[in-house]
């Protein structure tokens, strides 16, 4: 599988479970959403807007896509819910490797941009430079309808966890 | 042989010796659910008969590098948010069997295994650059693959997806348990 088929195979609608683990808080909490991972045409006005954004040309882009999440509420909240323009920019000389352009998001106010590599073992390992924090994901597949995801988060310069995700993502067929 | 991976190696179970805590939560796919459970553990190097007795207890002969070997007792405790109690004590041995590019691999025995209590030869590869140590092991219903990342000397980020043992040849496709821990060693 290479990058780009990696990211076709995550169009779909998924239910997703998590468990997050925060250190610095000793907090534990699960959640469970629904992802809703839409492919998107290159000249599509939001990849169009976010492409300007970043200063880079369409034509650049593989497989854009929309992530729209909503979690399910616990019985104090509402429902949360989010939606964000993905953009993988591949490496010319390292297909295996790219960017990943994000559209700001209600948690994320600023558009960020990620570094993607596909190992050999066919997972994705994201990394993102926040102010103050990093985060390393990676995301694999154990079968074309079965997503893991491990999301570590890291003070900057600091091998120090203060957070640790999990999610297992089923495919929702036959919707 | 010493190199840079066999160092690596041998750093990573030398921070895994102490007291540590586990937070765990195994996600059950078809259900939509979620268990946690909470394990003390304890990781002790084993003293070169000890590793002799893991080796025989494997029929495995005695390699000459015998005292250069990985070799550990781990005793632990778990206590599931259901309030079932299990506790088990082993030991280990780890013969690695080919290096590249940062990359060792080889065989994993124990005396008593997680899922059947008898000897068993699994497998092993440790990524230095990532400081990961996947174990394999073939049980008779199951596969197991045991994921153990040193985020640093005192954190360890664990995953262990089972999958449904399938015919030889064929490749792992069903999964039937995923587990995924934070585990913190005791200052």
């Amino acid at each position: 599988m290479d990058a780009r088929q990696f990211f076709e195979l995550s169009i779909g609608r998924w239910r997703s479970q998590r468990s997050g683990h925060h250190l610095a808080f000793n907090h534990f909490e699960e959640a469970r959403s629904t992802l809703d991972i839409i492919a998107l045409a290159v000249d599509d006005p939001a990849v169009v807007d976010l492409c300007q954004l970043h200063g880079i040309e369409p034509a650049a882009v593989s497989q854009p896509f929309r992530v729209d999440w909503e979690g399910e509420p616990d019985s104090k909240s509402r429902k949360p819910r989010g939606s964000s323009v993905l953009l993988p920019i591949p490496d010319p000389n390292y297909p295996a490797q790219g960017k990943l352009l994000a559209s700001p998001t209600l948690t994320t106010p600023a558009a960020t941009v990620s570094h993607y590599s596909l190992g050999d073992d066919e997972t994705l390992v994201l990394s993102t430079q926040y102010e103050g924090a990093v985060v390393e994901e990676r995301i694999w597949f154990a079968s074309p309808n079965l997503r893991f995801r491990v999301s570590l988060v890291k003070d900057n310069g600091s091998t120090d966890l203060t957070t640790a995700l999990f999610c297992s993502e089923i495919r929702a067929l036959g919707q | 042989m010493a190199s840079v991976t066999r160092d690596q190696f041998q750093n990573f179970f030398d921070c895994c010796v102490g007291s540590w805590t586990t937070e765990r939560t195994y996600h059950y796919l078809t259900q939509r659910d979620v268990e946690r459970s909470h394990t003390e553990f304890v990781v002790h190097a084993l003293e070169p008969s000890l590793k002799a007795k893991v080796l025989e207890d494997n029929q495995r002969p005695l390699p000459p590098e015998l005292d250069r070997l990985p070799g550990y007792h781990l005793a632990f405790e778990t206590l599931s948010e259901k309030g079932e109690a299990v506790s088990q004590a082993l030991n280990m041995l780890f013969v690695p069997s080919s290096e590249a590019a940062l990359i060792l691999e080889g065989d994993y025995l124990r005396d008593r295994a997680y899922e059947e209590s008898k000897p068993m030869v699994a497998r092993f590869r440790f990524n230095a650059e990532s400081r990961e140590l996947l174990m394999t092991t073939t049980y008779t219903k199951v596969i197991s693959v045991d994921s153990i990342t040193l985020v640093n000397p005192t954190l360890r980020i664990r995953r262990i997806i089972n999958y449904q043992r399938p015919p030889e040849g064929q490749p792992l496709e069903t999964v039937v348990l995923v587990g995924f821990g934070v585990e913190q060693k005791k200052i």
